[in-house]
């Protein structure tokens, strides 16, 4: 546990008391050395999600804002971020500065008809995952639109090899009984690795055990460009940032 | 079966630890009585018991569960068959090392407010006669019975709410016990002190920031030595010929925002030779000055007697967090030699002094600059070793591993974190994750045998993620290496083999120790939450 936790319970149930506007000028600054890696630098979100929608999915006050910055949020690739208690309420000054622009983006597209080329002609279920439905040995895309920009979700359904976070990388094994063996990894160390195969099997590979074996970073992903018009490709990244 | 009074003769001689017999550590390698295994810091062990030929017979012998609240990266101490470890924060356990059964233990509160960066944690303890004695995250260093973990006195180091904290095991020299304070990332002024082992008295004390009038006090621009930080983290070493302790200083303050703080910034990242009776200044050499990036000299300063180009010399060894292998003489300080272990763009290379030649623009910056070696170094305060039988100087290192460094304004309030900027890496810098995505890509760890006197390297173990493990070596011929991973090796210390190999599951952050109970060599290592012993 950190100072910082304690800073936060004595803080608990406050807002932000750095408001002005050389708070947020500061808060914008700090918010590119710290966050603007995983978060991008509009906000918008990349390997982190989207700050700019006003909905933050482990709590929205201030004093939780506080907690996720200065803690870290535990089961995720946040991490704690140590700053001094004012510059970390700069930053939620700033984090609710985003939120309040004008998102010129939303409303584009038709969520229902999107869902319609996701499930059917799109084919996005032998893969992804919604929900209950669909595959899960592609990335699940439940809570796709808390996670990812509407850009970030074009881009990935047109030029899907682009962006492939850790998470999605693949490993290619051929083990010496014969077998090639293909599976989302789930976990590496020196001696073994650990995925779910297409039959979402989770399956354990001693590394001594294989002949061959890759880790493949490309997205195994085929390009929507040309196989969905400019307003299929819309309507399905209505649905898509629809889903948190 | 053993008379009654050979079984008491070596609890009798537990209680008496006395100067020479730590000086004189290798007489009687069944013990391990510093938290380097003897006051040159080798962590080379004469057993022999286990060997190349039969590490491959090793088993589990006993496994203590600590209730450890955060990283347990305690090395314990063992003598005459009790085992004596910390559990974080500050605790104390006796044990019997033949069976892991617990004798007593000593619980140590500190003060709930004390939260030094980065973790609650305890390296270890000193022994000397019947005293162990334990620095606390609350910045007390307390002497405790080592017969009944009776508290015998507690000093009062420094005041913990600046950001002053004691997490490595004392060093004891003749009838003194010498500590540092942790807290480089506050904006403390760091020390090196002494007090007497009976009265817990201050005898002397070492500031490693020059006040006004001392020499090194115009390496710091205007102020900011008041706040500089440079501070101690690893236990020292001692020469006891030539009566100086040596001990590696951290960091300046703020870590990432050097603007503030022009100058050299003595003797922040340096190593100190310090008469050991009086704490007065022998010689420095600082390794990165004008530190950029929190490469703090946080390493155990590795003592070895050598032949130097065709006369006997007296070495110290030292691979530094900024991927520089470096040895000096010892008893002037003068640099002898210095090459990269590992992967770095900050220098062309060092020049006659081994002073780096640092390549511009490569500090922090808003924007971020991606360095080599990341924040957490080419290596850390994962204790090194060297085997005068083999000759080589074994080292856990980080290879192909940056961080994108950032730099904003420092602004320093007492007690807070005084930082200055944030380094960024795919590679978490102390904890194990559970899950590991990355690939060894973004950085990888390694054991690395070195030759000291080229610099060069002689085998490599590699792992898929980092180490944090302190090594050990035998006389036998055994490297012993832990892994972030939680895997426990037994490597040929001549090629870096592996012989042996057990899961142990848990996050190797401490180094092993080998002992010998019945006459029978264990080695132990933290995991974990949990102490390992292995035996034949």
């Amino acid at each position: 546990m950190r100072a910082a936790f304690f800073l936060a319970a004595l803080c608990a149930a406050q807002e932000s008391p750095f408001n002005t506007a050389a708070d947020l000028d500061n808060g914008a600054r700090l918010y590119r050395a710290n966050c603007g890696v995983c978060h991008g630098l509009d906000g918008k979100g990349s390997r982190g999600p989207d700050l700019t929608t006003g909905k933050f999915r482990h709590g929205g006050r201030d004093e939780d804002l506080f907690r996720s910055i200065n803690d870290g949020i535990k089961g995720t690739e946040m991490p704690p971020i140590w700053l001094e208690g004012r510059q970390t309420w700069q930053i939620i000054a700033y984090l609710r500065s985003l939120a309040a622009r004008p998102r010129a983006e939303s409303g584009a597209g038709d969520p229902v008809q999107g869902r319609a080329i996701f499930e059917g002609k799109g084919g996005c279920l032998a893969c992804h995952r919604v929900g209950d439905a669909g595959s899960r040995t592609g990335p699940d895309l439940s809570d796709a639109g808390a996670r990812f920009s509407r850009a970030d979700l074009e881009r990935d359904i047109l030029r899907p090899g682009e962006r492939v976070a850790p998470r999605n990388w693949y490993i290619r094994a051929e083990h010496r009984d014969g077998r090639t063996i293909r599976g989302r990894r789930l976990n590496e160390d020196t001696y073994s690795v650990q995925l779910i195969d297409a039959d979402e099997r989770l399956i354990g590979l001693v590394k001594a055990d294989l002949k061959s074996y890759r880790i493949v970073k490309e997205s195994p992903m085929p390009s929507y460009q040309g196989k969905l018009t400019a307003a299929e490709t819309a309507n399905l990244v209505a649905w898509l940032a629809s889903l948190r | 079966m053993r008379s009654p009074i050979l079984l008491l003769l070596p609890i009798a001689l537990a209680a008496q630890v006395s100067f020479e017999r730590i000086r004189d550590a290798h007489r009687e390698p069944w013990n391990w009585l510093t938290y380097s295994g003897g006051y040159y810091s080798q962590r080379y062990s004469e057993l022999t018991g286990i060997a190349p030929a039969n590490a491959a017979r090793l088993d589990l012998k006993w496994v203590f569960q600590a209730s450890a609240r955060d990283k347990f990266e305690t090395t314990p101490l063992v003598v005459d068959g009790v085992m004596y470890l910390t559990q974080p924060p500050n605790d104390i356990v006796a044990l019997d090392a033949r069976t892991g059964r617990v004798f007593w233990t000593f619980e140590y509160n500190p003060n709930p407010r004390a939260d030094p960066c980065c973790g609650k944690i305890n390296r270890g303890l000193g022994i000397l006669g019947g005293t162990l004695f334990m620095g606390t995250i609350d910045a007390h260093l307390l002497a405790i019975d080592a017969r009944t973990g009776k508290l015998l006195w507690d000093t009062p180091v420094f005041d913990f709410s600046q950001g002053y904290a004691l997490t490595h095991a004392p060093l004891a020299i003749k009838d003194k016990v010498i500590v540092g304070t942790a807290g480089g990332e506050f904006g403390i002024q760091g020390f090196i002190a002494a007090y007497d082992a009976k009265t817990g008295k201050e005898v002397w004390k070492f500031h490693t920031i020059p006040g006004p009038g001392e020499p090194g006090h115009e390496t710091w621009s205007g102020d900011s030595w008041k706040r500089g930080g440079a501070s101690i983290w690893v236990t020292g070493s001692y020469d006891p010929a030539l009566n100086l302790t040596y001990w590696g200083i951290g960091n300046p303050g703020p870590d990432w925002n050097p603007d503030v703080r022009q100058g050299d910034n003595l003797y922040s990242d340096c190593v100190v030779a310090l008469d050991a009776d009086t704490g007065k200044l022998k010689w420095h050499f600082q390794f990165t000055p004008h530190d950029e990036w929190d490469w703090d000299a946080v390493q155990v300063p590795v003592l070895a007697d050598m032949d130097w180009q065709g006369k006997p010399r007296k070495l110290m060894l030292w691979g530094n967090r900024n991927a520089f292998f470096y040895v000096l003489d010892r008893a002037t300080g003068e640099f002898l030699l210095g090459k990269p272990f590992a992967k770095q763009n900050w220098a062309s290379g060092l020049d006659a002094k081994g002073r780096p030649v640092k390549i511009p623009g490569m500090g922090p910056s808003l924007e971020g600059k991606l360095v080599y070696p990341g924040v957490q170094g080419a290596t850390n305060w994962y204790s090194p070793a060297f085997s005068p039988r083999t000759g080589l100087f074994y080292l856990p290192v980080w290879e192909d591993y940056a961080s994108v460094y950032h730099k904003f304004d420092a602004d320093y309030q007492a007690g807070k974190r005084y930082l200055g900027g944030t380094p960024r890496s795919v590679v978490s810098p102390t904890r194990r994750e559970q899950i590991k995505l990355w690939s060894s890509e973004a950085g990888h760890g390694a054991v690395r045998a070195i030759d000291p006197k080229t610099g060069a390297p002689r085998w490599e173990f590699r792992m898929d993620d980092v180490t944090d493990s302190g090594l050990v070596a035998t006389a036998s011929g055994l490297l012993f290496s832990g892994s972030r991973e939680g895997h426990f090796y037994a490597l040929d210390a001549r090629d870096g083999k592996v012989l042996w190999r057990k899961y142990l599951g848990g996050q190797v952050i401490a180094g092993p120790v080998t002992f010998a109970v019945d006459g029978k060599q264990l080695v132990s290592v933290a995991a974990g939450n949990s102490i390992f012993t292995f035996g034949l």
